[in-house]
């Protein structure tokens, strides 16, 4: 009736909360509060009474846990059955899916968009959000019927219209996002450098994807993956080192450019054509200029 | 897809062994059972995708295994570095009595002291038992598949990147605190290894949970708990321990998060870095570190079983003292967060009284010296496998020898190098572990005998030479008098007043050099043991060599290694 299991938590907890008690009683603990967990009396050592029984509690919940489910008996199993021969439940592996990688992906940018920006935070956020998603109707779908293809078929045409959208954004999200704090952080020059190597690097394979399509279609997560990693490291370690100076121009006329907000408010400069807009509103009146 | 299915049974029928018997059967490549869709792994080529997207069980073990060995040799090196650095200052090998040899500054030197500590526990022990356990654990129970495989797989991704943000941010700037007073430059970057070290336990404890869900729910119907191999109780033991434990340094971390962006949460937040590593540093010290070796044990008892053929005496003593192994090494409560508050009727810190500390000590001594006395019959079994017995038991009994030395009031050692030592000991008793486990199971993780006989030899004593010469060094130092570098930090706080940066550094250079000048015995130590952590580091980039260039094989063959199993081969 009771298993080996059940059996071994229920004697180990009987020993903990006893040693609990004891240990309580010995420790200072006073009326029945060792026996009542605190209720009426002192229970003695906080510590150790507390660590005793919690280890207590978590050895008669095993114990409830393995009795509900008969502790892998099989004489138990079917008499709660109430069959002769017990079924072996199905062990079905699972096919492989990239959600559990994006989903620690998303939880990596969620980490360093709250140290770094709040938008590469929700951007985080938005990445586990959508894996949360996915990965739901994926569990979903691996169940809904017994033909692989038609589960495949079912979960595309709910999030196919969703996700093709969704993760076009997310991927640009990201790219630029993290693209733009390397260029920020490398001199102007290097800058210049990074980008025209990209479009290089783009350009190539491109020309590798025109002719030999099959073996280019190959690494392609391949080389989104190395990208990402690479984008990823790359944007902790620029944010680190933090934005480069940047250096207005020193010229009276060119200072215009920059600045907005003067001393003297009832002047502002146009930096479209140079004139002053005495309406402050950014747009010159040029017919005045020309009469 | 048809997936394997073994015969209907009678509640009468003993299933287990009959499955057990089928599964050492050779494998066809034709078939639909868990050997026949192993075997036909082999003839798939490895690709970064399957790697990225599998559910495979024991493809996510061996990324864990792979990666945590290529971490623990640069972990190993950085060790190396951080004792050459102190040899540098022992042999006056510097150009001045301010600047240092390898790293630039005190500061830098405790932020690799605290890499090489939080490094050697959560990218190195924890993930390569964790892999250890994905691999073998579905074969030693019935079960095909792991619980939650695509949960396994988002554990490994999340504990890599958060690794690689921690590790990033610390080469970075960053770290677990900082020799000198608050340095708002570098709070990003630590808010950053805070965070990156909470992703990565979040991903180590996912994996512990999906083990320990393994174990409990899909056991082959007639194995109950009582008849789980050594190596998978362990392994549940380690879980559910680890899975008590680690949270606790999850919500350390949240506390200190808070207190370092101004935000005094609870009475126990705190907004000044320096003291970060020392709300960590229980982690590091006995009795929570012991926590790390508790499958080490299932790995000794599966060891003797195999080489015996047949079981070890008492097979139930020996899983309750794994247990109390386990019980014994919950070490939360000893964290200093608790220190100012919570005093014992003595008044003093619970941290530094040893009785709170004695009782565990006891217990680890007994079950240290029952292990011993089951390695007793050791000796008439193949060479090969008594050494792996051996050196693991070895380092065990090391680590719980000097924890009992540690805590004993007539050796006043709490403070001193000794915790230094019992932690790497414990570091290298993992390791050795995970070497024995591997080379043991090795046609399950790789399809081959991964390290051949006379290199496993050679790699096991280079392992025991340098882990005894480590901390046998170490231990010595502290019983010489050594104090624990941890007391670094305490050190540089002695600074009352607001100092310019450059006459703070100085400042902390020079405890800096008090704390490690303490003569020529003292030089002497630690050297040996920097050439005990060299020798660790060359035994570590063999296997790891080893175990990269067999990583994109395939098992061919499972075979059980249950002691019912192990006893069938014998005979």
């Amino acid at each position: 009736m009771f298993t080996a299991g059940f059996k071994f938590f229920f004697k180990l907890f009987v020993v903990l909360i006893t040693a609990a008690i004891v240990y309580g009683y010995t420790s200072g603990g006073n009326h029945v509060g060792p026996l009542s967990v605190g209720w009426k009396g002192g229970v003695g050592d906080h510590t150790g009474y507390g660590i005793l029984l919690a280890l207590a509690t978590v050895s008669l919940v095993i114990s409830l846990a393995l009795i509900a489910f008969r502790d892998a008996d099989a004489e138990a199993q079917a008499e709660l059955l109430n069959v002769d021969r017990i079924p072996i439940p199905p062990q079905r592996a699972v096919k492989a899916s990239w959600w559990p990688t994006v989903s620690a992906f998303g939880i990596g940018t969620t980490v360093i968009g709250l140290v770094l920006h709040p938008a590469i935070f929700v951007l985080g956020l938005a990445t586990v959000g959508l894996v949360v998603v996915e990965w739901t109707m994926d569990a979903w779908a691996d169940r809904v019927t017994g033909d692989t293809k038609a589960n495949r078929m079912l979960r595309n045409r709910i999030m196919a219209p969703i996700e093709i959208p969704v993760l076009g954004a997310l991927a640009v999200g990201i790219v630029v996002l993290a693209a733009s704090r390397i260029l920020l952080t490398v001199s102007a020059l290097g800058a210049v450098l990074a980008t025209s190597v990209i479009a290089v690097i783009i350009l190539a394979y491109a020309s590798v994807y025109v002719a030999w399509p099959e073996l280019a279609r190959k690494f392609i997560p391949e080389l989104a993956i190395l990208a990402c990693f690479v984008l990823l490291v790359g944007g902790v370690l620029a944010a680190i080192k933090g934005e480069r100076e940047f250096h207005h121009p020193e010229s009276s006329s060119d200072s215009t450019l920059y600045e907005t907000d003067t001393d003297d408010a009832s002047e502002t400069h146009n930096p479209i054509d140079g004139n002053i807009d005495e309406n402050h509103s950014g747009i010159s009146d040029t017919s005045s200029v020309e009469s | 897809m048809s997936f394997p299915s073994f015969p209907p049974m009678t509640a009468s029928s003993t299933s287990y062994q009959n499955t057990m018997t089928a599964m050492m059967q050779p494998a066809s490549t034709n078939d639909h059972t868990l050997i026949g869709r192993i075997a036909a792994q082999g003839k798939r080529s490895l690709s970064l995708r399957s790697l990225v997207a599998t559910s495979d069980h024991i493809l996510i073990g061996r990324m864990f295994i792979v990666l945590s060995l290529l971490c623990a040799f640069a972990t190993a090196v950085l060790g190396v570095l951080l004792r050459i650095e102190h040899i540098a200052h022992l042999f006056r090998l510097r150009a001045d009595h301010y600047s240092f040899m390898v790293f630039d500054d005190p500061n830098n030197w405790f932020r690799m002291w605290t890499l090489y500590r939080m490094s050697f526990i959560f990218l190195v022990l924890l993930p390569l038992l964790i892999g250890l356990g994905m691999t073998i654990i579905p074969s030693q129970i019935g079960a095909d598949v792991l619980a939650f495989p695509r949960a396994a797989l988002g554990a490994f991704w999340c504990w890599l990147i958060g690794a690689t943000i921690m590790v990033v941010s610390v080469l970075g700037g960053g770290g677990w605190g900082s020799l000198y007073h608050v340095t708002p430059d570098n709070t990003d970057a630590v808010s950053l290894t805070l965070l990156g070290t909470g992703m990565t336990i979040c991903g180590l404890l996912l994996a512990a949970l999906v083990i320990a869900t393994t174990i409990i729910s899909l056991r082959e119907t007639g194995m109950s708990l009582k008849n789980v191999p050594p190596f998978t109780w362990s392994m549940l033991v380690a879980s559910v321990v680890w899975l008590t434990t680690f949270p606790i340094v999850i919500a350390n971390i949240a506390l200190i998060y808070t207190g370092l962006h101004g935000g005094q949460a609870t009475s126990f937040a705190v907004s000044e870095d320096e003291n970060i590593w020392l709300q960590l540093d229980w982690i590091t010290e006995p009795p929570a570190v012991y926590a790390l070796a508790i499958p080490a044990l299932g790995i000794i008892l599966e060891l003797l079983y195999a080489a015996s053929g047949r079981k070890a005496p008492w097979p139930t003593f020996g899983a309750i003292a794994v247990g109390l192994f386990g019980f014994l090494s919950i070490g939360g409560w000893l964290q200093d967060f608790f220190v100012a508050g919570n005093l014992t009727a003595d008044g003093m810190p619970v941290a530094s009284d040893p009785r709170y500390q004695l009782p565990y000590v006891v217990f680890a001594m007994a079950i240290m010296l029952l292990v011993f006395a089951f390695s007793a019959n050791m000796f008439s079994l193949p060479r090969v496998k008594n050494t792996r017995t051996a050196s693991l038991t070895l380092m065990l009994v090391a680590a719980t020898v000097f924890g009992a030395l540690r805590v004993l009031e007539p050796f006043e050692l709490l403070e001193s190098t000794i915790t230094t030592s019992v932690f790497n000991a414990l570091a290298v008793a993992g390791i050795i572990a995970a070497v024995a486990g591997i080379c043991h199971w090795s046609y399950q993780l790789f399809g081959v005998t991964l390290v051949p006989e006379k290199m496993n030899q050679i790699i096991l004593i280079l392992l025991l030479t340098g882990g005894l010469c480590l901390t046998g060094a170490d231990a010595l130092s502290g019983v010489l008098g050594a104090d624990s570098f941890v007391l670094l930090p305490e050190v540089a706080l002695d600074v009352e007043s607001p100092l310019s940066s450059q006459v703070e550094a100085q400042h902390v250079s020079s405890a800096f050099v008090q704390t490690f000048d303490t003569g020529s015995i003292a030089a002497f130590l630690t050297f040996a043991s920097c050439l005990g952590l060299s020798l660790v580091a060359a035994g570590l980039l063999m296997l790891s060599i080893e175990a990269l260039t067999t990583f994109g094989r395939t098992p061919q063959q499972v075979t059980a290694h249950t002691p019912s199993q192990e006893m069938a081969s014998t005979t």
